[in-house]
């Protein structure tokens, strides 16, 4: 195993590197998809579980969790695998062994962060939905501006602007949880 | 269980630091009695944490880009494109052998079938844009009934089989789907994707339309294995007309490529707080008589309840409608396939609210949208939206074809 290069892949997964990200994708996700239309997917679903699979470990370097003892492609496809295998069990309802997975990603625990990247897809997919508007008061109330501070960006009075705060996080916590997916990530 | 305005507002205001100790001590003795409302102080906190920007998210959004760009380099499992040509092709070749063989006239006989009916190779060939008549939809009537070998995995791309994916409107699309051997979504998306399979002998200068009469029939539409010439799709737009599995298989010229995010709503049944949109009148693909020209756009339908979400013997049901008509309005966008104009939140048209006419009997109410608008050549989507929140209600799309 060349130590160098893997750690290049982690690295640039750390700096979201474009060009480290583009080859990861030439390198692993025909595997990646090859195994996921073998086993009752789509290449859609492919693509989904790969990025669920960098993001996984994307929060692994930065938590500090994350030790190569294989190769970057084995340990993605393993974790891929792992995501894929999930996918499926709640589809039929039946659990999936997971030590089908094999040895790798087995020994960790990735189901918090697997959770974790596929609550994120399904909340940012519906806070695109929302008009303009309530997207970027709700943008700049995530990103931890103040009422007052909003009012003044969005040129509201402050009492306007806390209610619309309000009335758009209500709106897209009301469209996350009559996504079919909401319930998969809760129950 | 749905919590009410105020019980939010009290769960924003608790996550934002926002209450007294006294108005914090109480609710979180009520967040301590109620697993639901612990949940819901739960959600709401990933929430503000999930969606704030971060470096995170900034590399999903450098992820989204690379797997848009993505193609399938796999080949489709299961049986080869091609396989799909042998079965009309050995059908054809059986029938032939069996209307030839020495008891050929006792078979004819006994089938009641004569040369001029003997059915040919299933594959149709699509017929030159001068052909006479067309569907309701535009499409030629050859376009409609062609066959074209259809990869099995792209059919699985389609969510048709994936469980998760969202309920397919009933009726028009299903029937459209059929009709093309694939749905919609899945011919659009084969545009970004559709390096499997492209089309053999491409014309190497674009064809006129008077030039393309003369084609061999099914240079047009015979779908060779990968890695054949590349068509310039955007020559053969006119004539390709609106067979979208066409498009599939030899990519979308820009004018027609989708806006994934809207594609995704098309054809779902979108639930607006307990309330959904039936549309009666869809806007259909329209044909210019000019390079940008008027298009007579009309899109009718009704708003009720949804049966799923409420109980049909809870009598309050009518008076929530009535409730729910008073308290939201909805507006119509008309957008091109301009993703950065739709992301911006700059319509090619933007409606007043519409009217929604209570019926008789108070269980839905109605609305017609009827305008005349100037319109280049390609893709357009309709949204209906809320006024009050941004929610789409309801998503659509037609093509205006040159």
């Amino acid at each position: 195993m060349n130590t160098s290069l893997q750690s290049d892949y982690l690295q640039g997964i750390a700096v979201n590197d474009f060009a480290t990200l583009q080859k990861i994708y030439k390198e692993s996700l025909p595997e990646v998809a090859k195994y996921v239309k073998k086993n009752s997917g789509s290449f859609e679903d492919a693509k989904d579980v790969f990025q669920e699979g960098i993001m996984v470990i994307y929060r692994k370097i930065k938590a500090d969790a994350l030790t190569l003892t294989t190769s970057f492609h084995v340990y993605l496809f393993s974790v891929c695998k792992k995501i894929w295998l999930k996918k499926l069990s709640r589809k039929s309802g039946k659990s999936v062994p997971l030590d089908f997975v094999g040895d790798f990603a087995s020994e960790e625990n990735l189901d918090a962060d697997i959770t974790k990247a596929r609550k994120w897809a399904l909340f940012n997919k519906h806070l695109q939905q929302l008009a303009e508007e309530c997207r970027k008061v709700l943008k700049l109330f995530f990103n931890g501006r103040s009422s007052k501070e909003i009012a003044e960006e969005m040129d509201y009075t402050e009492e306007y602007a806390k209610r619309k705060k309000y009335k758009c996080k209500i709106g897209l916590t009301k469209l996350i949880k009559e996504d079919p997916e909401y319930k998969s990530l809760i129950v | 269980m749905a919590f009410s305005e105020e019980t939010y507002i009290k769960i924003f205001r608790y996550l934002e630091n926002d209450l007294s100790s006294q108005e914090r001590a109480d609710f979180e003795q009520e967040i301590n009695a109620s697993e639901e409302l612990a949940r819901e102080v739960a959600l709401q906190s990933e929430m503000n944490e999930l969606l704030a920007d971060s470096p995170e998210n900034e590399l999903r959004k450098n992820l989204d880009t690379l797997s848009r760009q993505a193609q399938d380099k796999e080949p489709p499992g299961g049986f080869p494109p091609y396989f799909l040509w042998g079965i009309p092709l050995l059908l054809a070749a059986a029938v032939a052998w069996w209307l030839l063989s020495p008891s050929a006239d006792d078979a004819n006989s006994r089938s009641g079938l004569t040369d001029s009916s003997t059915p040919s190779s299933t594959i149709t060939p699509p017929s030159s844009p001068s052909s006479s008549g067309s569907t309701d939809d535009g499409r030629s009537p050859e376009d409609s009934t062609a066959v074209l070998p259809v990869d099995s995995n792209d059919l699985s791309t389609n969510g048709l089989t994936d469980a998760d994916s969202p309920p397919i409107e009933t009726g028009e699309k299903e029937e459209e789907a059929a009709d093309v051997g694939l749905s919609r979504r899945s011919a659009t998306d084969g545009g970004q994707g559709g390096g499997s399979t492209t089309a053999a002998e491409p014309p190497k200068t674009p064809k006129a339309p008077e030039e393309s009469k003369e084609m061999p029939p099914d240079s047009t539409i015979s779908v060779a294995p990968p890695d054949s010439a590349i068509f310039n799709s955007e020559e053969l737009f006119p004539e390709l007309k609106l067979d979208t599995t066409e498009y599939a298989q030899i990519g979308l010229p820009p004018s027609l490529e989708p806006i994934p995010e809207l594609n995704s709503l098309i054809g779902q049944t979108l639930n607006f707080y307990g309330f959904i949109l039936q549309a009666e009148q869809k806007q259909q693909d329209v044909q210019l008589n000019a390079p940008r020209g008027p298009v007579a756009f009309r899109f009718a339908g009704k708003v009720l309840p949804d049966p799923d979400s409420f109980n049909p013997a809870d009598t309050s049901v009518a008076e929530q409608f009535y409730g729910f008509l008073q308290e939201n309005t909805f507006e119509l966008q008309l957008y091109s396939n301009d993703e950065a104009a739709y992301e911006a939140g700059e319509p090619l048209y933007n409606s007043q609210p519409i009217n929604l006419n209570l019926t008789s009997n108070q269980k839905s109410a109605d609305f017609e949208v009827r305008i005349t608008l100037n319109l280049n050549p390609g893709r357009h989507y309709y949204l209906i939206k809320s006024t009050t929140d941004g929610k789409i209600f309801f998503v659509d799309e037609f093509i205006v074809i040159p």
